[in-house]
């Protein structure tokens, strides 16, 4: 009650003008708020979206004082609102809420310290310390801890309690120096993850040397910011040299150590479970690793860029595990997603590419529609189907998908001439992937199984010998569900070529 | 356009007619229980917790009141952030600070709520005037965020790599501060409980000054850390009562955070406390009193460090016989309502000030109007004896002018049977506990008061007796002696002149 009571004095003696926020329940109508309310509520609605247009809205010119006055004090209103916004909503909820809380009040206290309120400042620092402990807030925990001592040291002069908060205050100063040099390692690795283009072996230099750094103060107390960093060494290491048991393990492990720390949020997650699903992905434990895909996207805010590549990942899982009912499904929840458009290029296309094996499944009898999804599919059906359509991508990736999936459905209709443009089509198309390279082995084994299906006049009777070498080389290579290629396996090769022999066949 | 946008958006999932500022004013014929509290309060309503509980129809020790509470405390919390630190109390370093704890928190807020566009402005901002005036919890987190974002975000190695020097240097800096706070903390710490003299502070002051080094080598110059190293400068010769090197040193550290473009005030006016004390055991009391009006000019009423700028006005105003200046000052003091909220340790100080000053009123010393002092207020010997825990634990430092005190008032009382006891007393005390050099001004004055029971408390057998311990006083003044300031607040010259007077 002390510090109700000092905090209400406060108020009252300094006399507080009034705060002006965006909206006020108390305020008359009619006023100058009202117009700040229709201002707000038009930028919410999307009807404004430059300053031209809010600066005809307001009747004022762009440019003009009045204009960028109005801007000046509108923000400021906003800024007010936003820090009383969610005073109705509970305190711990999540990690993010309480380190701006935190940060709130560290400042409240520190204005409290130099209006000279100090027993009130003792009653909230307790609850502040205790709080940035909980959510490692190394500035807070340290900052409070400093003011804390201060009152016990030169108004209690309590010899105890000051030692306890310069022990605390030290490991924080390690933890803090911890998360610092983590924080350098991230930063420099992403600077030169940029400039070095993907070498791999300079990555892994990089790599090596961030470890070097981070190992010796590796300790499961350290901060979650700290373990996130190394976690992310260890498993950047293991997933470029593609050892999936031991990035599965140091994903565990991470996670293990991680999940239990109050500070933990998605975005300290969800790298390893896409990590651990990877690796299970890779180890062909399919349904483990789609398992740790949903983990992660409980964890994930609908409509982020992690959630779309999350979702396009477990779809990719379902369709190896012929799983085509519950990928269409997952499908369209997403393609449903508001903020599909404002996905990468990349995310984008693949997520058309799916959608084309989807929408051809139907016709390869491997799925059963309702007739209105029929309907719906017949839309996108004629929109992509019939032509190669005009794509920016670079790696025109749609394409090349699109010309798979025609060649099972041509082949499937028998069609000499379609299949023949498919090959015409391929060619143009070749010359995008670097085939050549390790990484594209499948779909180059892949690839010679169909100029097989070609030199032999399409009679499945005469592949059978050159076949088996190479479907036995395709089946022993391999899926690495990290590597670029897999973006055109949306469904495994060897189930391709298993339709394709199969509508091959006369009969 | 882009930030508006994007904070309409992050707060259009808000019911934003449902954001309540208490301290607005209101119209509402509805309000809200954590309204009508502060309110209510504001009114005069209610003073203490059960009164507020009986407002709001609920009982004391019920969830619904704990829960109230929690949320009031919640809502009272922002509404400081909007107190007005444009105020002339405050230099210009002093109000960017407090913008910069604001900012810090909106930047904060802002960043882990998704509003990037705005938090990165704000970071920019911050950073520069946290660069400019020196502030480096604020340069460290802005420079850590800056670095971040143009590693990751908006890549510019260039930045980047500015950034990151800044973040180095307000990360030693911030340690530095907390370096220099918990020595700073260490060395004080023991004169809270006692204000004997301890030789170790010294060489304590001056061990701490040289564990400061590496930093100010560096070159880290923030107030807090210049303040407190050139604090332990000054206290290791102040430790060991050498006044006049004392004030030599002050006053270079005076200069040297002077120096500096945006210097603060409350940092200064540690070292100005300093220099009013050196001042004030050199007699010097006009000067003192010039420096203590420098300080609190700089101060808010009633705030933790006015009350400490007034305790060394009202011993420099004691030091100087001026008690009627010293009233004033003790009733300003006591008189605030901030006085209430005093730790019970700082009350303890300005207790003993009234008790002086009450001595002073019964000897005739200090005339005050009849109704300043009523049944109330009026000082009872027993009862301040009673009233000093802390101090009266305090052996070799502030339990000596209170047991003095006492022998004092009693001579006025002319309580001659107590007296004969106190000072028995007295001597077992002084035997056990004044042995020390630093107490030697104490011990010889009460050596003097234990004469007055051999002269049968007559003036002129007390003045012969007690002649060579007042020689001994003589050969050792105030601004020489090796004792706390407070143990002496009336010297002992004077209160012998009060007894001398008393006496027949």
């Amino acid at each position: 009650m002390d510090a109700i009571l000092v905090l209400i004095n406060t108020l009252i003696i300094n006399d507080l003008n009034k705060i002006p926020t965006l909206t006020d329940p108390d305020a008359p109508t009619g006023d100058e708020l009202e117009l700040y309310d229709r201002f707000f509520q038009a930028l919410v609605n999307e009807e404004i979206k430059t300053d031209a247009k809010a600066a005809a809205f307001l009747n004022l010119e762009e440019g003009s004082t009045a204009y960028l006055e109005f801007k000046e004090e509108f923000t400021t209103r906003l800024y007010h609102a936003i820090l009383f916004a969610d005073i109705n909503l509970p305190e711990l909820d999540d990690p993010e809420r309480a380190i701006y809380l935190c940060w709130q009040r560290l400042a409240v206290l520190r204005y409290l310290l130099s209006l000279g309120a100090n027993s009130a400042v003792m009653q909230m620092g307790k609850m502040l310390l205790e709080m940035a402990e909980q959510f490692e807030l190394v500035p807070v925990v340290v900052e409070t801890a400093m003011h804390l001592r201060q009152y016990y040291a030169l108004h209690k002069g309590d010899r105890k309690r000051y030692n306890e908060l310069c022990k605390l205050i030290d490991r924080y100063e390690q933890l803090g120096r911890a998360e610092h040099i983590a924080q350098d390692c991230l930063e420099d690795f992403s600077i030169h993850q940029q400039e070095l283009n993907g070498n791999a072996t300079r990555l892994l230099e990089q790599i090596e040397t961030c470890l070097q750094q981070l190992s010796p103060l590796y300790q499961p107390q350290q901060t979650v910011d700290f373990l996130f960093a190394y976690y992310f060494f260890q498993i950047q290491k293991y997933a470029i040299a593609q050892h999936w048991q031991f990035l599965l393990q140091q994903s565990e492990k991470a996670l293990l150590e991680i999940k239990v720390k109050k500070a933990a949020t998605s975005p300290h997650l969800i790298p390893f479970y896409f990590n651990k699903a990877l690796s299970l992905a890779n180890l062909q434990q399919l349904a483990l690793a789609n398992e740790a895909l949903q983990t992660a996207l409980q964890l994930e805010a609908d409509g982020s860029v992690n959630w779309f590549r999350l979702q396009e990942f477990s779809i990719t899982l379902l369709l190896h595990q012929a799983a085509y009912p519950e990928a269409w499904q997952r499908l369209k929840g997403v393609w449903k997603n508001q903020k599909l458009h404002l996905q990468t290029l990349r995310q984008q296309n693949i997520l058309v590419a799916i959608r084309l094996w989807l929408t051809a499944l139907p016709d390869l009898n491997q799925l059963t529609l309702s007739p209105r999804e029929k309907g719906e599919f017949a839309v996108f059906k004629n929109t992509w189907m019939e032509r190669l359509p005009n794509f920016r991508d670079p790696k025109p990736l749609v394409q090349l998908v699109l010309l798979l999936v025609q060649f099972v459905l041509f082949i499937k209709q028998k069609n000499q001439r379609l299949i023949q443009r498919c090959w015409d089509d391929f060619a143009a198309l070749e010359r995008f992937f670097p085939l050549q390279e390790a990484d594209y082995q499948r779909f180059n084994c892949f690839l010679a199984l169909l100029y097989l299906w070609k030199k032999n006049g399409e009679i499945p009777e005469n592949l059978d010998a050159e076949e088996t070498v190479i479907l036995s080389r395709l089946e022993a290579l391999p899926k690495n569900f990290s590597s670029p290629q897999m973006d055109l396996e949306i469904i495994p090769f060897e189930t391709q070529w298993h339709w394709i022999k199969q509508f091959s066949s006369p009969t | 356009m882009e930030r508006i946008r994007e904070l309409s958006k992050l707060l259009d999932g808000y019911k934003l007619r449902n954001l309540e500022v208490l301290t607005n004013p209101s119209n509402t014929p509805n309000p809200t229980r954590y309204r009508q509290a502060y309110e209510t309060y504001k009114a005069g309503k209610w003073e203490t917790e059960e009164e507020l509980a009986e407002l709001l129809e609920l009982e004391m020790e019920g969830r619904p009141f704990r829960r109230f509470k929690f949320e009031f405390l919640k809502r009272l919390y922002l509404p400081v952030l909007f107190i007005d630190h444009e105020v002339e109390t405050l230099n210009e370093t002093q109000q960017q600070h407090m913008w910069c704890w604001k900012q810090l928190a909106l930047f904060k807020t802002l960043l882990h709520r998704g509003a990037i566009k705005n938090a990165t402005a704000i970071a920019h901002r911050l950073f520069e005037v946290a660069d400019e005036y020196n502030f480096p919890l604020a340069g460290l987190e802005t420079a850590t965020f800056l670095k971040k974002h143009y590693a990751l975000h908006e890549v510019d190695r260039e930045k980047y790599q500015r950034y990151q020097a800044a973040a180095k240097k307000y990360e030693l800096y911030f340690w530095a501060e907390n370096k220099a706070a918990e020595l700073y903390q260490l060395l004080l710490m023991p004169v809270m409980k006692t204000k004997s003299y301890q030789e170790s502070q010294a060489t304590d002051a001056e061990n701490y000054k040289n564990q400061l080094e590496p930093y100010y080598q560096a070159g880290c110059d923030t107030q807090l850390f210049l303040g407190a190293y050139f604090a332990f400068s000054c206290m290791s010769k102040m430790f060991r009562y050498e006044w006049e090197e004392s004030l030599v040193l002050c006053n270079i550290a005076i200069e040297q955070l002077k120096k500096k473009k945006n210097y603060s005030n409350r940092i200064l006016s540690i070292i100005l406390d300093y220099k009013v004390l050196c001042l004030t055991r050199l007699g010097k009391y006009t000067e003192a009193e010039e420096v203590v009006d420098e300080v609190l000019k700089f101060e808010t009423i009633g705030n933790n460090f006015w009350y400490r700028g007034n305790e060394m006005y009202i011993y420099a105003a004691f030091q100087a016989s001026d008690f009627n200046k010293a009233w004033n000052i003790y009733k300003t003091a006591v008189n605030l309502k901030e006085y209430d909220i005093l730790l019970p340790l700082q009350k303890e100080v300005w207790q003993l000030y009234f008790a002086y000053l009450s001595l002073a009123i019964n000897l005739g010393k200090l005339k005050i109007e009849a109704n300043e002092i009523n049944e109330k207020n009026k000082f009872r010997l027993s009862k301040f004896l009673n009233d000093l825990p802390v101090f009266s634990q305090d052996k070799q430092g502030l339990n000596i002018p209170i047991l003095v005190l006492q022998i004092v008032f009693l001579i006025q009382q002319k309580e001659f049977e107590k007296i004969e006891e106190r000072i028995e007393a007295l001597r077992k005390y002084r035997v056990r506990h004044l042995f020390n050099k630093e107490n030697f001004r104490s011990d010889c004055f009460i050596k003097a008061l234990q004469t007055l029971i051999k002269a049968d408390f007559r003036k002129e057998l007390f003045m012969k007796y007690s002649s060579p311990y007042l020689k001994a006083l003589s050969e050792m003044p105030l601004s020489k002696a090796l004792q706390r300031h407070e143990v002496e607040l009336v010297s002992y010259e004077v209160l012998y002149s009060w007894i001398i007077e008393i006496l027949l």
